[in-house]
């Protein structure tokens, strides 16, 4: 999986230049969409949803770049209008289908198991079942510390939660997980 | 259950998830094509045009109509509210009015009965049959 680009102040002043913002930004959608996409992916399965959802993450950001003053940092501003795009998309699908939380849990199910863009590895398939069975937010948390190795500091920043509750909650998804695959067939 | 304990760490942090081929490429080369243009970034602020003078008088102007007016409708008020309680005593109209003998003889004395008159005779302690013997003496001497 792709590694959450290291900040660049350079890039940042450019980002801040009208003569050089365009180009900037455009490196800007070079380092991100990957670390950007996979966030995306993980929490909706398809990879049609991802790409749409990472168009959307980054026409927003882009809408808003003189909104970015540098006080936060890149990556964080990014991630966080991500992880806002995926959680409304999760919404109004919900809405759309008329479905529960339980009954989107079981959707997603299926879209993994239909899944065609996958390695073939069936445990793999299995931790993502299990995965899925998580409530959003320990699904962001689990996600972002088991497969980016975020630092509790990064994702307090991205999800607005202290970093004590997200090693609560990433400790609970841990256990939810093992305990999926200790019950499974 | 110690090899369930174990399954994130033989996985890896891999969830076997794929993108079809140079779709990070592709991506990126149709989202920067994508971007549409946002001159107010690139183009230069624009030249701040002197003000008028109208339009730095222009609030200062607006601020002392609005004054006008609620002193306007103060004044519109005041006198609304002290016209109908002027005494008659010093009500111009009434006066005049009273000054004419035909609009009192008309519109006033017409307008009381004579109960009226007995009532105010008896609270003000005149004997009114006294009053009307007398009255008729006046008479009969007015016809002598």
């Amino acid at each position: 999986m792709a590694e959450i680009p290291a900040e660049n102040t350079e890039l940042i002043e450019r980002l801040r230049d009208p003569a050089r913002v365009r180009d900037a930004f455009g490196e800007v959608i070079q380092l991100y969409s990957e670390p950007l996409y996979w966030q995306i992916r993980r929490m909706v399965q398809s990879h049609d949803d991802a790409d749409d959802l990472l168009q959307n993450t980054f026409m927003k950001a882009w809408q808003s770049i003189e909104n970015f003053r540098g006080e936060a940092r890149l990556s964080t501003w990014l991630y966080k209008i991500a992880v806002n795009e995926a959680i409304t998309h999760l919404a109004r699908e919900r809405k759309r289908l008329n479905l529960s939380l339980d009954d989107q849990e079981s959707a997603l199910a299926a879209t993994i198991e239909a899944d065609p863009d996958i390695d073939g590895d069936r445990l793999a398939l299995d931790l993502r079942k299990a995965i899925a069975t998580l409530p959003e937010k320990q699904r962001l948390v689990f996600n972002m510390k088991y497969f980016d190795d975020m630092k509790y500091e990064d994702i307090s920043r991205i999800l607005g939660t202290s970093v004590g509750a997200l090693k609560a909650s990433f400790h609970l998804a841990v256990k939810k997980i093992e305990h999926f695959f200790a019950n499974r067939d | 259950m110690n090899q369930d304990k174990d399954i994130l760490t033989r996985l890896n942090h891999s969830d076997g998830m794929t993108v079809p081929k140079g779709y990070f490429a592709d991506f990126g080369r149709r989202m920067e094509a994508a971007l549409p243009d946002r001159p107010e970034l690139t183009q230069p602020e624009s030249v701040v045009v002197p003000r008028t003078w109208w339009q730095r008088v222009r609030p200062y102007a607006y601020m002392a109509a609005m004054f006008a007016g609620v002193w306007c409708m103060l004044k519109m008020f005041t006198l609304m509210s002290s016209g109908g309680q002027q005494p008659l005593e010093t009500n111009p109209i009434m006066a005049e009015a009273f000054a004419n003998d035909t609009f009192v003889n008309e519109y006033v004395l017409d307008d009381v009965s004579q109960w009226d008159i007995y009532d105010e005779m008896i609270e003000d302690g005149i004997d009114a049959e006294a009053f009307c013997d007398s009255l008729e003496q006046l008479s009969q001497l007015q016809i002598q």
